[in-house]
């Protein structure tokens, strides 16, 4: 778990994010993903000594156009807090989106739950031009604006806590 | 500025707020730091701005840049130091007292409360298991027709909060929950099914919420009946709220506890960062109030440094602008009523000079339009006011002469002698005013002055100075002479030659009429006394015929001649007196405008004159000479006369020129007086003099260019 959160996709490794999968499930576009969360020691050590740490995966559908910046046609953003319960000894995890908290015996269970997309609702196929160059892609980071505030500033300049995987992007053909 | 001043001062408390993990500002605390961070810079340009201007006054040595200097360094000295020493106190204090805020022995006892926390429910834990561990094994002895049926009274004898069984593949073969909105359970997750995989129960607390502790428990149902679907039972007990309580009091606190540690440095830096920050916007701050309020203390006096310089040089027209109330503002006010006051009495003294200067003008205009010569000399006998009159009067340029000693004058021209001792004796007597004739040796002749002195009024500069104003009577003197003389000579005519003739008559009658009649010897005495009579009688007549010819004012007849034609022709008619007569003449021939008439008999009375005076000499000789010379700028021609007779006697030689002055025995003293009054009438000038040999010399002058008489001026029509 020593490589760098954000490595680029071009690394050795596995990307961070993986196995994606866009259905056109009765006119919706539905996703499903795996993202890696890679945590290294400055992170977890934080975690560890309760510091809670919202991760976040941003989603977008854009339309790519000529001479212009892509355009945004939807955008969903994921959000989770992962705290570690000193008394149980587990990993909470909550999903901000729908509320729901589940707790975990190790990390990588919390960060796998947390990565794993299934059969997320895009949008609606209706709103895709025919003609159009849409493209899917995805991002996975953490938000340092949610960190104690003390730490935001040390988190901005130490390169541990830049963990942004970067745009990675998938065509969406309509 | 002063609400960027405020913004940065608002944005600092509630950055110091959310260093507290405020919950109102948390979110903020990046845009609090940028925002300080933009205000600082901004600040900071501004300085810049202010120290470059400085710089540049300074260099420009601009007024009011030395002042501004000083009170921005003190300015900044005198804010500096007290923030520097509250910013090293408050350093200090707070590193140690965010590190007194941790103590080994609190944690210690924070784990050992956590650590009995974790037995605690460990026990109730175990419990629970066997008590799972004990319906799964009262279910496993069921046929599964009959497990939901008995699992409602499961739940309620054992407490749980909620029942489940689960098939192989999750599925949900029956349920049971307290809570009635809990349709569908929550299945076991991954962990839980590996636990089972390998034959293990589990048994783990779930914090449910954000507060509130849950047990879970999972066991297989062992079934009794071979052959029958392996079961699982997943058990939910709510943990007692008291020890639920206690339980999450006891995970909060360690938990804050742990991340304050944690964030410990972090925390100190954050404080240390807005400490920092506070500081350099009170610096900032305070320097830029230096710089605002020098600059502001300092523009009057650099307002008030220009107005002193253009009043230094001469210009009082400068008004300045009143801008504050306080002392600096009376300073400007005195300033411009200075300047008011300063350029009122320059006007006024330029008003008064230009009064004095244009009454010296009119002075100076009157003075020169004088007729009569005027001098002022001051106390030291300086000349110091002259007008041309007088320079023309007393023939010295005196307007070159002006600040020299009335006494060194007379070094270069002694005829000044008599007007200096004439002065100096009447200012020595005291008298401020009086008034004296005097007569001068001019070079043209004797000149009669009638000077008037008077003190002038006593003042620094003219000190004991006098006004003397003169003028030349010798004409005057000479008209009246003449008037008088020509009385006389008419009176003489008149009165003296009308009894004449009867007399001579009757002397020639007597002595006709007895002279036969009487004897010889009265007869002779009649003879002798009647001739005497008669022969006076001639005498008197002739006399009386001289001075009416002396008197008569006949018109002349003026047209230029040839002076020495004339000259030649009167001295033929001499050749043969037995006196040598010499001619010395000009060259060239001047020519005058003269009436040859009179100027005839000018001649004949001076050839006379001088043939008488040799009457005795054997080796007479008489010298005639013309010559050219320069007066005043003009050209004259002078006529001599020279012979070397006895020469005139010293006491008669000052009034030769006047009636009935004579050396001869015989002689009515008449000739040189019309000699004179012949020279007068063609505006020449007469002297007479004994030369250095005893000679005498008569020198006449004439002026080359005819002045023209009034009565010469062609009338026109």
């Amino acid at each position: 778990m020593l490589s760098p959160f954000g490595a680029a996709p071009a690394g050795g490794d596995t990307p961070p994010i993986h196995d994606v999968r866009i259905l056109l499930v009765d006119g919706v576009y539905r996703l499903g993903a795996r993202v890696e969360f890679r945590l290294n020691d400055t992170v977890r050590e934080a975690l560890e000594n309760g510091v809670p740490l919202v991760l976040e995966l941003q989603i977008q559908v854009v339309r790519e156009r000529e001479l212009l910046w892509p355009e945004i046609i939807a955008e969903l953003r994921q959000r989770f807090s992962l705290r570690y319960h000193a008394l149980s000894q587990r990993y909470l995890v909550r999903n901000f989106n729908t509320g729901v908290l589940q707790s975990f015996r190790f990390l990588d269970d919390a960060l796998r739950a947390i990565g794993n997309i299934y059969d997320l609702p895009l949008l609606d196929a209706n709103l895709l031009k025919r003609d159009g160059d849409y493209r899917v892609r995805l991002r996975s980071q953490l938000d340092i604006e949610s960190l104690p505030s003390p730490m935001r500033l040390w988190a901005y300049l130490d390169s541990d806590w830049r963990l942004n995987s970067g745009w990675y992007e998938w065509p969406l053909s309509p | 500025m002063l609400m960027l001043f405020g913004i940065l001062l608002v944005s600092l408390s509630l950055m110091s707020d959310a260093t507290h993990n405020s919950e109102r500002f948390g979110r903020m605390y990046s845009w609090l730091l940028l925002v300080n961070a933009l205000g600082l810079i901004v600040l900071t340009a501004l300085i810049g701005t202010n120290l470059y201007w400085l710089v540049s006054q300074y260099r420009a040595r601009a007024p009011g840049a030395l002042l501004t200097t000083r009170l921005v360094i003190t300015f900044v000295v005198l804010s500096v130091v007290p923030v520097s020493v509250v910013y090293y106190f408050s350093l200090q204090f707070l590193q140690r007292g965010i590190d007194s805020w941790f103590d080994v022995q609190v944690e210690q006892a924070l784990e050992d409360s956590l650590e009995l926390s974790r037995g605690a429910l460990d026990v109730r834990l175990n419990s629970l298991l066997q008590l799972t561990e004990k319906i799964a094994s009262e279910l496993g002895e069921m046929t599964p027709a009959l497990v939901p049926m008995t699992l409602y009274d499961l739940r309620v004898r054992s407490g749980a909060a909620e029942l489940t069984v689960f098939g192989m593949d999750g599925r949900i073969i029956a349920s049971s929950s307290v809570e009635a909105a809990d349709i569908i359970p929550s299945p076991p997750s991954g962990e839980v099914m590996m636990a089972l995989s390998q034959g293990r129960s589990y048994v783990a607390l779930d914090p449910v919420g954000e507060s509130g502790l849950q047990v879970r428990a999972v066991v297989p149902i062992l079934s009794s009946k071979p052959g029958a679907e392996p079961y699982t039972l997943q058990a939910l007990y709510d943990v007692p709220g008291r020890l639920s309580g206690l339980a999450d009091n006891v995970q909060s606190q360690i938990a804050r506890y742990k991340e304050l540690t944690y964030l410990r440095t972090p925390l100190k830096y954050s404080y240390i960062l807005t400490l920092s920050l506070v500081l350099v916007l009170s610096l900032l701050s305070a320097v830029w109030a230096a710089f605002y309020s020098a600059r502001r203390l300092v523009a009057p006096i650099g307002v008030l440094a220009d107005g002193t310089r253009a009043v230094a040089e001469g210009d009082y027209s400068k008004r300045l602008p009143v801008t504050s109330e306080d002392e600096l503002g009376f300073l400007v006010r005195s300033f411009n009523d200075m300047t008011r006051r300063l350029s009122r009495a320059r006007d006024q003294a330029r008003d008064s000079q230009q009064q004095v200067e244009s009454q010296r003008t009119y002075l100076e205009t009157v003075l020169g339009s004088l007729s009569s010569g005027v001098l002022t000399i001051d106390g030291d006998g300086r000349l110091r006011t002259v007008n041309e009159a007088a320079s023309h009067i007393l023939g010295i340029d005196l307007g070159s002469r002006l600040g020299q000693r009335l006494d060194d004058l007379v070094g270069d021209h002694p005829l000044l002698e008599p007007l200096v001792k004439l002065v100096d004796e009447r200012r020595e007597a005291g008298q401020t005013e009086w008034q004296a004739q005097i007569e001068l040796a001019h070079s043209a002749g004797r000149r009669v002055l009638m000077c008037r002195g008077t003190s002038l009024p006593v003042d620094e500069r003219m000190q004991g100075g006098l006004v003397l104003v003169f003028d030349d009577v010798t004409d005057l003197i000479r008209a009246q002479r003449d008037a008088a003389w020509g009385e006389v000579a008419r009176r003489l005519a008149h009165e003296i030659k009308n009894p004449l003739t009867p007399i001579q008559l009757s002397a020639e009658r007597l002595r006709h009429k007895y002279l036969r009649k009487m004897d010889p010897a009265d007869a002779e005495v009649l003879d002798r006394a009647t001739h005497t009579i008669v022969q006076q009688v001639e005498s008197l007549k002739e006399m009386v015929n001289a001075f009416s010819e002396y008197a008569r004012a006949p018109r002349l007849e003026r047209r230029p001649l040839a002076l020495h034609d004339l000259i030649q022709e009167v001295m033929d008619l001499y050749r043969g007196s037995g006196v040598d007569i010499r001619l010395q003449l000009a060259r060239p021939e001047p020519r005058i405008e003269a009436d040859a008439g009179r100027l005839r008999q000018l001649l004949h009375n001076l050839v006379k004159n001088a043939l008488e005076a040799l009457h005795d000499n054997p080796d007479g000789r008489l010298l005639v000479e013309t010559r050219w010379s320069m007066e005043a700028g003009e050209r004259c021609i002078d006529l001599c006369f020279e012979d070397n007779g006895g020469g005139f006697p010293p006491d008669v030689v000052e009034h030769l020129f006047e009636p009935y002055v004579t050396t001869k025995a015989r002689g009515t003293g008449l000739g040189l007086a019309i000699v004179n009054k012949i020279v007068e009438e063609h505006h020449g000038r007469i002297r007479a003099f004994n030369t250095e040999a005893g000679h005498a010399r008569i020198e006449i002058r004439f002026p080359a260019r005819p002045r023209r008489e009034p009565d010469d001026v062609p009338l026109s029509d």
